[in-house]
């Protein structure tokens, strides 16, 4: 069920009402029903397994409080984060490496979300190992934890110290944080059906062709998926906080500006920040813990290479394809050359005399973030390694020629999409993005909260703006009455 | 509850000006009710239907039947690749096209079911056999399935997926609110169409908007038909890079489906109607494409010699072949990745393919 559907809609009223009509013990079954019927709806046959791996997690987390030893404790964890990663590496990876090894495998279907309730079972699971958590008895909340409907396919992966409690205290109804939840709802659609849509039209054409674009547009397109991927990602991001805020929830932030940051660390505490968080607290803690004995030189080796190793495993997480693992590499490499330079890095700001006026300044950190992290993106974007190498080799080819010759520069915009009404629409489009999005951080309020804050006058215009962009120029599909049919 | 309601009231003129738009330039008349009527009359008077539109062609062949006053000797049968049949191929004058987009088998025993309640006996009917016709994953949501729901009970065999359409009626009405719905009636208001919205009555046998001929047959607008080799490509490389929705649908040749295919040739056949099996070929490059595949485009491929057994078991003639080559086509006789012209069907008409 996606959520640009009609049916979606349908599904969402229908579930808003009976949880805000129905009494509080009542909600969690509630959202468990509508927790379940949105997975059958992606899949009836992965249910079943779905169940299975709530009741198995449940049930071990339960068995880890009751145990003292210590070692029996751990190899319940092993046995578990085993199983949970053997259950991902079989539907996500297995097929692939058959088919690397013996040149062909049937592909295997994966369950929806099968990436995403993973992590959030096997976090759960390390915190009550840790005694950080102490483990749901109710299995319906546990249930209602894991599978929630809004966050399953595509996240943010959420903590059990945060959600549980919740799902425990169920909030009443109210209207503010309604109307924030449709706010940020009606902010996500903006993002994803009007702005990263049409610019994902744009690369795909330069990316669908890339012997037939010189290095301008190479680099261009390339610039645009960036941004595509952070309006993207971000947007579905904020419908799924806005439902579950709708729903009384107050869920964790998974963007937060990724773009205005200064350095490429700041980058990865503000991009996809419930994954980067979970690599950090269940990957980078622990292996940093054990290696916090070693001095000197090895030490610092070892740190670095603590730091690096998130990348690559988060590319892989991403999916099967060279170009991820790729993708996490360079950035692993961009994150490690990073920490080992800050220092040499702070003392020549201190002499840059352009960094002497402050907007430059934050012009010049955020431009090379940006073009960093629009490096790696290509392995990310490309269909392939060798595509990946083709477009990096094209990024230097052409620029004379295209650049003197404006006619093969408007050609150029124009196969790509680009004309004056996008570049209105995107170009002004990101500009309010970034601008209500800065305004919010200042105010330290969600985006769905700044707005719904805004005077009511200029509230309307922004919800009408809003939905009149994306009736003009959503970008949502076809409507299946119309293409030629068989 | 009082704070909610008025907010929700904020939204109203949003809805209303969608739901306006939507029905009052309606670009695929699936709002607005009269418009297969209009082309239906002119069928009826033997003239051609040109400046078509989207609409409901079961409900189109419904007008027709009630109000036809030609006796139709040959009976045409399937879907949209049906539909470049003409009379002229089949060498009968009486010949109608009963084709529907997105036919299924359940609309071609329907509507044979209900030419026949009409008071028409046919003396030959050709059935356009698609591959997805036999499979269950392809039911059609607006098939029309009155008449074989009868025929199912008859023949004592499961009627497949019959509950009213009532998805296929929520849908449509669905599309007042929808937003590609909008986008699409701005573009057809945009254009001036809805000034030009009624069917025009025509002698011609092409004109510069798709029409429905008095024969049932249907010529597609001149864009279309204006066929390169630069502009096949566009239209064809779509359905290699994203396999259409039918196709993805497709989950296997169903016995069920296969069954009752056989039996609805034995009841056309006791009712002393000869009958013919049309295989549609598909585009060359696609052709190439969908044999190199190894999902469930084999098994598509594999309706073909399934459909020609049941024929020499039948006694039952098959015309065509989902092989392009073996029709002796190009690329160029396609108007996209599925549909050859009038002309290229007139040219492996009648011949013998394959054995």
């Amino acid at each position: 069920m996606e959520f640009q559907s009609g049916i979606f809609l349908v599904f969402f009223v229908m579930v808003l009402i009976l949880y805000h009509a129905l009494p509080t013990k009542a909600k969690p079954v509630v959202l468990l029903g509508a927790n379940l019927l949105f997975y059958a709806v992606g899949g009836v046959q992965w249910v079943p397994l779905l169940v299975a791996c709530i009741v198995f997690s449940w049930a071990v987390a339960l068995w880890m409080d009751k145990i003292q030893n210590q070692k029996a404790r751990l190899a319940l964890l092993w046995v578990s984060v085993i199983g949970f990663v053997g259950l991902l590496f079989y539907f996500k990876y297995f097929s692939t490496l058959m088919r690397g090894i013996l040149g062909y495998w049937q592909q295997i279907l994966a369950p929806l979300g099968v990436s995403f309730f993973t992590f959030t079972i096997l976090g759960y699971l390390i915190d009550v190992y840790w005694k950080a958590q102490p483990a749901e008895k109710n299995l319906v909340k546990y249930a209602v934890f894991v599978s929630m409907f809004a966050q399953i396919s595509s996240g943010p992966i959420e903590r059990a110290e945060n959600m549980l409690p919740q799902l425990s205290q169920p909030k009443p109804y109210d209207y503010d944080r309604l109307a924030c939840g449709f706010s940020r709802i009606l902010w996500g659609f903006f993002k994803k059906f009007v702005l990263a849509n049409k610019i994902g039209s744009m690369v795909a054409v330069v990316y669908g062709d890339v012997e037939g674009f010189s290095g301008p547009f190479l680099v261009l397109a390339s610039l645009l998926y960036s941004y595509q991927l952070y309006l993207d990602f971000g947007g579905y991001s904020d419908i799924a906080i806005g439902i579950m805020q709708a729903l009384g929830f107050d869920v964790m932030e998974n963007f937060r500006r990724p773009f205005a940051a200064r350095s490429y660390t700041q980058l990865w505490d503000r991009w996809h920040i419930s994954l980067t968080s979970w690599f950090r607290d269940y990957v980078f803690t622990p292996i940093s813990f054990s290696i916090r004995g070693v001095q000197g030189k090895a030490g610092k080796a070892l740190g670095w290479l603590a730091i690096f190793i998130i990348f690559p495993l988060s590319g892989i997480w991403h999916g099967t394809g060279l170009g991820f693992l790729m993708w996490g590499v360079l950035n692993g490499i961009f994150m490690v050359i990073g920490k080992m330079t800050t220092k040499r890095r702070r003392k020549w700001a201190k002499k840059n005399p352009l960094y002497k006026n402050a907007f430059v300044k934050a012009f010049i950190q955020c431009g090379c973030v940006y073009l960093m992290f629009t490096a790696c993106i290509v392995f990310f974007r490309a269909e392939s390694i060798q595509q990946a190498l083709q477009i990096y080799a094209g990024f230097f080819g052409g620029w004379v020629e295209t650049l003197f010759s404006p006619a093969t520069v408007v050609s150029g915009l124009k196969e790509m999409g680009i004309g004056r009404v996008a570049i209105l629409l995107i170009g002004g489009g990101s500009v309010l993005v970034e601008l209500a999005e800065y305004a919010a951080e200042k105010k330290e309020q969600s985006i769905g909260l700044w707005l719904h804050s805004l005077r009511a006058p200029l509230r309307w215009a922004a919800y009408y703006a809003q939905l009149l962009a994306l009736a003009f120029y959503g970008v949502l599909g076809q409507s299946s009455f119309i293409y030629r049919q068989f | 509850m009082k704070k909610l309601l008025c907010g929700a009231l904020v939204f109203l003129p949003f809805v209303l000006f969608i739901v306006g738009i939507n029905y009052y330039a309606d670009p695929a008349n699936i709002l607005q009710v009269g418009y297969e009527q209009k082309v239906a009359e002119i069928l009826v008077q033997g003239k051609n239907a040109s400046n078509i539109r989207n609409m409901d062609d079961r409900a189109l062949i419904r007008e027709y039947a009630e109000n036809t006053s030609l006796k139709i000797d040959t009976l045409l049968l399937g879907s949209s690749h049906s539909m470049q049949v003409t009379k002229e191929i089949t060498g009968d004058p009486n010949t109608f096209c009963a084709g529907v987009t997105g036919s299924d088998l359940r609309d071609c025993i329907s509507i044979w079911r209900l030419m026949l309640q009409q008071g028409q006996m046919p003396k030959r009917v050709i059935l356009t056999i698609d591959p997805w016709m036999l499979a269950e994953g392809c039911l059609e949501k607006r098939a029309m399935t009155d008449g074989y729901v009868e025929f199912c009970k008859e023949h004592g065999t499961t009627a497949l997926a019959t509950a009213g359409n009532w998805q296929a009626k929520l849908e449509k009405l669905s599309q007042a609110f929808s937003l590609t719905y909008f986008q699409s009636s701005v573009q057809y208001l945009q254009k001036g169409l809805d000034k030009t919205r009624d069917p025009i009555p025509t002698e011609e046998f092409y004109t510069q908007t798709d029409m429905r001929r008095a024969d049932g047959s249907y010529g597609y607008n001149a864009e279309l038909r204006d066929v390169t080799p630069e502009n096949m490509y566009d239209r064809v490389k779509d359905y290699i890079l994203f396999k259409p929705e039918l196709m993805q649908d497709f989950d296997g040749i169903n016995p069920l489906l296969q069954t009752q295919l056989e039996l609805f040739i034995d009841e056309m056949q006791q009712k002393g109607t000869e009958v013919t099996l049309f295989l549609s070929p598909f585009n060359n490059a696609y052709y190439d494409h969908m044999s190199s595949q190894t999902d469930n485009y084999v098994e598509m491929l594999s309706v073909e010699p399934l459909v020609r057994n049941i024929a020499k078991e039948k006694g039952v003639q098959v015309i065509g072949s989902y092989d392009p080559y073996a029709c002796g086509l190009t690329q160029m006789d396609f108007y996209d990745g599925l549909h050859c012209s009038s002309e290229s069907v007139k040219r492996f008409w009648g011949k013998t393919i394959k054995d």
